[in-house]
Formats: structure tokens, C-alpha cells, sequence
């Protein structure tokens, strides 16, 4: 077993292509998304042109940022050219004499000017539309004299009712950067590990076939040297990934996640030698590796957050193991433990039974190694 | 003649080549479909109202009644869920996220309050809280004609037309082809390689056909193969996506320039590195990299200063603004500039490539023998 496993490690290093896809690019992938600085806030950009200039229309400004959007002024001249670059979402627009027409009881209007297609605004429109009747409402209860006594009134009512909390359910913060480099570590694994098991491939491509022959070597051992060959390169990997987030840019690890990782990897191994054994042609191959871990990556959410998608593509990742495991690095990073929430464990160790059952029975198919070579 | 002869053996051995199909027809094809969809509640401009349903814990009271009855203007579906099930689907992981209604509060449960559906939630809630308190106020006051929370609509949305934008499809139906013509690179690399893996390459010298006339052949036989790919793509994603491209004629003839850079790329990478393996990686490295800088893979503003900036360091941006401003601006000024670039600098890779073909013509070190 051993001479085999030497073998195999030796040409994989003397093959600078290889080195590099297994050993160099998950480190550097996974650095270049440790630089990723986005975040998951999601907040409206909302401008507002107040004509009005009265307590009562400033309020609606003060609204607007308590909800968590980022709102600012805007000259009447810009509007349209901020909506059009997408520097603004909506533009909201509150004409002179709003406040003594709402005092008056009449039912002024407020125009929030965006794109058309901007869904999103429905959300701003209905708690506007909420937000005013609240306040006639009040105006009714209370007959405020002007509109700093209404406002005041309903800052009164706010102090002592039901009020909104948010709170975490998990006490771990979830890091956006070490998610996006974990998705593209996924990414790059399955990749590499595809290419570590094709070697039963390159076997052949290499003439190589008549010394596998010759030699005393059954089939199950000669697979067995493959696999552990690619986990020797993964254990490699995991292990430079230490050294890079505990000595160059650090970040807060945990063996959990180290230990996904690796599982991850043994997932896709199996998947290779599977994908080895059927595929008989070095050019296909090489054609169905970067077209199944790009669309399964994508679809997985290791490229972008998963809420991006509409409904039925976040329902269709999950047949994707990149969905599972980036779902458990999330709740890695939240503290919890997957042998608590047992759902992502449970659907990696299956994708790792499927593949290894289905390596199992393309290799019952064959008669032999040399068959399979 | 036999150059024509040569041409139609390089075709027929291209179409024999599972890559031509796999790599070059069925990848972009397949990921324009999976980004485009997974991008199509998302223009440059725009995002769509996603479909939020959220658990919710109350007693049932009259208060989460009108909590749950007057969500629906807002877009959000709450489901109530009764304690002990949001309590088990946060052990199994199956819930992420829940409002819980007190008495003393609205409560919002989750690890991510300021994603999309905690943003609708909050606004929503805001709004709801001040009805709820003023209920209580109208009985304290002993209005009770004045209890129950009212709905008026003060505010009017005025959509104005944007400019005229890619969809989805439309960005990732440039995109994609413009990648996949970069891709004609390797195309172009596995052409030269492949008589020295087919041991036919001595043959060839052999033969009464000049070598020079095998590279400049080759790599005619790449340019052709390559706007053929495109044309396929182009009609695909036009007559099955539903894609426009204002003039599907025009826009491959735009494309042209890039297929000649490429293919020069892929000749003169194969000619520096010597081998196959070698210039496949550093190919593969910058494909990748002129894909990402050019905006191949994430949807970005036409306008976005940040993006363009990029998009100057890689031909692919050139490509790909160039047309985008054709068939969504009507302008083609920007394409014909980036043409005009790309077909100077393919020509000077490819007469670099051809000098060093010529200075070793005839030995085992020249790659495309």
C-alpha cells in the first residue's frame, strides 16, 4: 500500500499543474475571500425632498432611519439622476402645507418617486401608510393644537406600550468574510479533490497501465492508495489553512471547522473515484470537473448568499453538498454544534454514503483493474 | 488546397473533441441558466419583494390576530407556530428565524436582523406597535369609536422608467459568451498540442506542407471554431432564453476581435511555456481572473464607478461594457474601440508567437511541431 501512496505523492508533486491545484489554490482562494468586507445588511437608501419643513414631516424622516434605512436630503434637481444611477431606492417627496392639511383632518399626500420593477418600496409604502393613519388616529384621540403636540403625543403613547425588540438566537457572531472564504474553500476542494482521484485516469493517459498489471496489487488496494493519497493532500491543506488563519491573517477558528472541512473533502474523494472509474476519457473528465463544481458551487450558495436566490433555486440547492456545509459553517460560527442540529451532518454523511455506494458499484461492474483502467 | 484540407481535419477533430461540446456549448449554457435565474429578482437597479413568511409565537390573542391580519400590505405571511415548535425547529435547525408577540413586546428572534426579511419584519412592526399603543390610548381616553386600528392610504408611489438595463439573462447572455470565448484560449492550446499527443506531429514535418503553414492554419481553424461556438450560444440563449441582443449579426462581428485575441493568446502561451500543462494553468489562472475583473460573474451597474475602474484591466471589461452600451445604449462606439484594441494587441502576440515558432522550426522544443 504504502510504495503505491509513494508513488502516487510523487507524481502529483512532480506535476507543477497539480501542486498548484491541490496544495496553492485553496490557500490563495481562501485568503482572497477572507478579504471579502461585505455584510449582510440589507437597508433601503431613501432620500427626502420635505417641502413642508414642519415637525410633523420630520417625523416621517425620523421614521424612516428608525425602520433602518439610510435616509438623507436630497435638492429637488437631483432626484432623478440618483434614482436612474442607483445611488438612491426611492425618493420620498412631501409637499408644502402637509402638516396643516393633516391637522385639518384632511388626508394630504406624500409621493414616493422610484423606479418602476422597485418591489421593495411596498414595504417602505405600507408602513408609511400605517405610520400616518397612526397619527390620525391620535389627532382624533388627542386634538393636538399643532403638529409638535402630535408628534409629542405619539412619543408619549410609544414610551409606555409594546415596543420592538430583536434579539440573537445564538450568542456566536456569524463572520460574512470567513463565510464567502469557507464557500470558495468549498468551492476549490471539491475541484482539487476531483483532480487528486483522476489519477486512476492519468494511469492510463500515461502508459503506466502494464505496471499496475504486473504488480501484486488488488483493486480495492490500489483505490484504497488513491484515496489516501488525496486525504493525505487534504490533511495538507487543513494544514496550511492553520497556518494561514493562526499566523497570517487571523481569524477566530475553531477544530469544528476544521474537522467540516476535512469532511467535506472525503465527501468528494469518494465522488472522484466514483467519477474515475466511470468516465473512461481524460478529455471528458477534465470537461464535466469545472462544469459540475462551478454550477454546484453556484448553486450551493458558495459564491453569494443564498436569500439572493428566488424560492425554488434555494429549494434546488440542496441537493448540492456545498449547501449543507456552508449551512454547518454558519452554525459553526454560532456556536452550535452539528451533533446537536443533526440536519446538516446527517445530510453530508449521506451525500458521503451515496458517493462511496455508488464508487462501490461502479467498481462491482468491472471485472478487474485493469478493466476500470 | 491542402490548406483547405488541413482546415476541414482540424474541424473534424474539434468536433470530435468532447471539450468542444462539454466545455465550450453546454457550460455556458448551463451556468447563463443558473444565473440567470438565481439573479432574476435582481436588475442593477432593482430588488424584488421576496416571498417572507415568518413563524410567529402568540397566545392568539386580538392583538397577534390584527398583527397577522394586516401584514399582508407589506408583504410578509406570518405562520403561527405554538412555543414547543419553534423551540424544536431551532434544535433541528429547521427554523432560523421567528416574531414572538408579548405582552410588552414585538420580539424578533434571529442571527441575521439585518437581512432582508428582518428589514420588512422591523419596518412592518414599527408601524403596527404605534396602531397597537394607540388602541390602548383610545380605551384609556374612553374613545372607544376610536379602538380599532385604521388603514389609510397617504402615500402614492410614482414609478419612473429606468434606463434601459440588462435582465439577468441579458448581462449573463454577454457575459457568458465573452467567458466562454476567453476559454477559446485552451481551445486553441489543445489544437497545437494535440499532434504532438497523437504522435502525428513528425508526420506532418514529413510531409511536403510547410510547418508554418500548419501554425498559421491552426490557428485560423481556432478562430473560425470559436465564432462558430459563438454563434450557437448566441442563438441559444436568443430563440430558448429569450435573450436580446439588438442585432444578433452585428454582435458576433463584435465578437470577432476577441476571438482573434484569444486564439493569439493561446499560440503564443503555448509557445513561451513549451508545454501543454504549463500554459493550460497560467491560461486557466488568467481566464479567471480578466473573467472576475470584468464583472463575468457578478452582476454589476453599467454606471458603477468602482466597476469601471476594474473593468479597465481586463479585455473581457472591455468586451463586455462595449456591449452592453451597444444593445441596451444603441452606442457602438465603445465596442469598436475595444475591437480596435483587442485586434492590436492579438496581432502582436501572434506575430511574437509566430517569430518564436520560426526561430526553432524543426526542433523538439518547438511546441507546435
Amino acid at each position: 500500500m504504502w510504495p503505491l501512496i509513494k508513488n502516487n505523492i510523487q507524481i502529483i508533486l512532480s506535476r507543477k499543474s497539480i501542486l498548484f491545484l491541490l496544495l496553492f489554490l485553496p490557500v490563495i482562494l481562501f485568503s482572497l475571500g477572507l478579504l471579502n468586507n461585505s455584510t449582510s445588511d440589507i437597508r433601503l437608501r431613501i432620500a427626502v425632498h420635505d417641502e413642508d419643513k414642519t415637525n410633523l414631516s420630520q417625523s416621517l424622516s425620523e421614521t424612516l432611519a428608525r425602520d433602518g434605512s439610510q435616509v438623507k436630503d436630497i435638492a429637488p434637481e437631483d432626484i432623478e439622476n440618483s434614482l436612474l444611477d442607483g445611488k438612491e431606492d426611492a425618493v420620498v417627496l412631501i409637499p408644502a402645507g402637509f402638516e396643516a392639511a393633516f391637522l385639518r383632518g384632511e388626508q394630504p399626500e406624500v409621493t414616493l418617486r422610484t423606479l418602476k420593477g422597485q418591489e421593495v418600496v411596498a414595504s417602505l409604502k405600507a408602513s408609511l401608510d400605517m405610520h400616518l393613519s397612526a397619527l390620525n388616529r391620535l389627532r382624533d384621540i388627542r386634538q393636538p393644537e399643532s403638529g409638535a403636540a402630535l408628534v409629542g403625543a405619539m412619543a408619549e403613547a410609544e414610551a409606555d406600550g409594546l415596543r420592538f425588540e430583536s434579539r440573537r438566537i445564538t450568542e456566536g457572531n456569524v463572520s460574512q468574510s470567513l463565510n464567502f472564504a469557507s464557500g470558495m474553500l468549498f468551492y476549490v476542494l471539491t475541484m482539487s479533490m476531483l483532480q487528486a482521484t483522476a489519477l486512476i485516469l492519468q494511469e492510463k493517459h500515461w502508459n503506466t497501465l502494464n505496471r499496475v498489471r504486473q504488480a501484486p496489487v488488488g483493486k480495492f488496494t490500489y483505490l484504497t492508495a488513491n484515496f489516501l493519497t488525496a486525504a493525505i493532500f487534504l490533511l495538507a491543506n487543513i494544514f496550511f489553512l492553520f497556518l494561514l488563519t493562526t499566523f497570517v491573517m487571523k481569524v477566530k477558528t475553531t477544530p469544528a471547522m476544521y474537522a467540516l472541512w476535512f469532511f467535506y473533502g472525503i465527501i468528494w474523494i469518494f465522488f472522484g473515484i466514483f467519477l474515475a472509474l466511470v468516465v473512461n476519457s481524460r478529455a471528458v473528465h477534465a470537461s464535466i470537473v469545472p462544469i459540475f463544481t462551478t454550477v454546484f458551487a453556484m448553486l450551493g450558495g458558495s459564491f453569494w448568499p443564498l436569500w439572493l436566490m428566488p424560492e425554488f433555486m434555494r429549494k434546488l440547492a440542496m441537493i448540492t453538498p456545498h449547501y449543507w456545509a456552508n449551512d454547518a459553517m454558519t452554525l459553526i460560527q454560532k456556536g452550535q454544534s452539528l451533533f446537536a442540529q443533526k440536519t446538516d451532518l446527517l445530510a453530508l454523511a449521506g451525500f458521503l454514503l451515496l458517493f462511496f455506494a455508488l464508487g462501490v458499484f461502479a467498481l462491482r461492474r468491472s471485472q478487474s483493474v485493469e478493466n476500470f483502467l | 488546397m491542402r490548406s483547405l484540407q488541413f482546415l476541414k481535419k482540424e474541424g473534424l477533430h474539434s468536433l470530435a473533441a468532447p471539450e468542444t461540446v462539454l466545455l465550450m456549448l453546454l457550460f455556458p449554457l448551463l451556468i447563463t441558466w443558473v444565473l440567470g435565474t438565481a439573479f432574476s429578482g435582481i436588475s442593477a437597479r432593482t430588488i424584488d419583494l421576496p416571498e417572507a413568511r415568518m413563524p410567529f409565537v402568540s397566545d392568539g390573542g386580538m392583538a397577534a390576530q390584527l398583527y397577522q391580519g394586516n401584514s399582508g400590505h407589506s408583504g410578509i405571511t406570518f405562520e403561527p407556530v405554538s412555543r414547543e415548535e419553534a423551540d424544536s425547529g431551532l434544535m433541528d435547525g429547521s427554523l432560523k428565524q421567528y416574531v414572538e408577540l408579548t405582552d410588552k413586546a414585538l420580539i424578533l428572534h434571529s442571527d441575521d436582523p439585518q437581512g432582508m426579511e428582518a428589514m420588512m419584519v422591523r419596518m412592518y412592526s414599527n408601524a403596527f406597535i404605534q396602531q397597537a399603543n394607540l388602541t390602548g390610548l383610545a380605551l384609556k381616553e374612553g374613545r372607544l369609536d376610536l379602538a380599532a386600528p385604521q388603514f389609510f392610504e397617504y402615500t402614492r408611489i410614482e414609478g419612473m422608467d429606468g434606463r434601459a438595463e440588462p435582465s439577468s439573462f441579458g448581462y449573463y447572455g454577454v457575459t457568458m459568451l465573452t467567458m466562454i470565448l476567453m476559454y477559446g484560449s485552451l481551445q486553441m492550446l489543445s489544437m497545437l498540442s494535440q499532434e504532438k499527443a497523437a504522435r502525428t506531429s513528425l508526420r506532418l514535418k514529413a510531409s511536403p506542407y510547410a510547418m508554418g503553414k500548419v501554425f498559421l492554419v491552426k490557428t485560423l481553424a481556432s478562430c473560425f471554431i470559436l465564432m462558430v461556438q459563438a454563434a450557437i450560444i448566441v442563438l441559444f440563449n436568443h430563440f430558448v432564453y429569450g435573450i436580446e441582443y439588438r442585432n444578433i449579426g452585428l454582435v458576433l462581428m463584435m465578437v470577432v476581435p476577441l476571438a482573434v485575441f484569444v486564439t493569439s493568446l493561446g499560440v503564443l502561451s503555448y509557445q513561451v511555456f513549451r508545454t501543454e500543462n504549463a500554459a493550460s494553468v497560467f491560461l486557466n489562472i488568467l481566464t479567471i481572473a480578466l473573467v472576475f475583473l470584468g464583472g463575468g460573474y457578478m452582476m454589476v451597474s453599467l454606471d458603477d464607478s468602482t466597476f469601471a475602474a476594474l473593468t479597465q484591466f481586463s479585455p473581457i471589461g472591455w468586451v463586455n461594457q462595449g456591449l452592453f452600451q451597444y444593445i441596451y445604449r444603441g452606442s457602438s462606439a465603445p465596442i469598436l474601440w475595444a475591437g480596435a484594441k483587442l485586434l492590436g494587441l492579438g496581432l502582436v502576440m501572434y506575430l511574437l508567437a509566430f517569430w518564436l515558432f520560426k526561430k526553432e522550426e524543426g526542433s523538439d522544443r518547438v511546441a507546435a511541431d
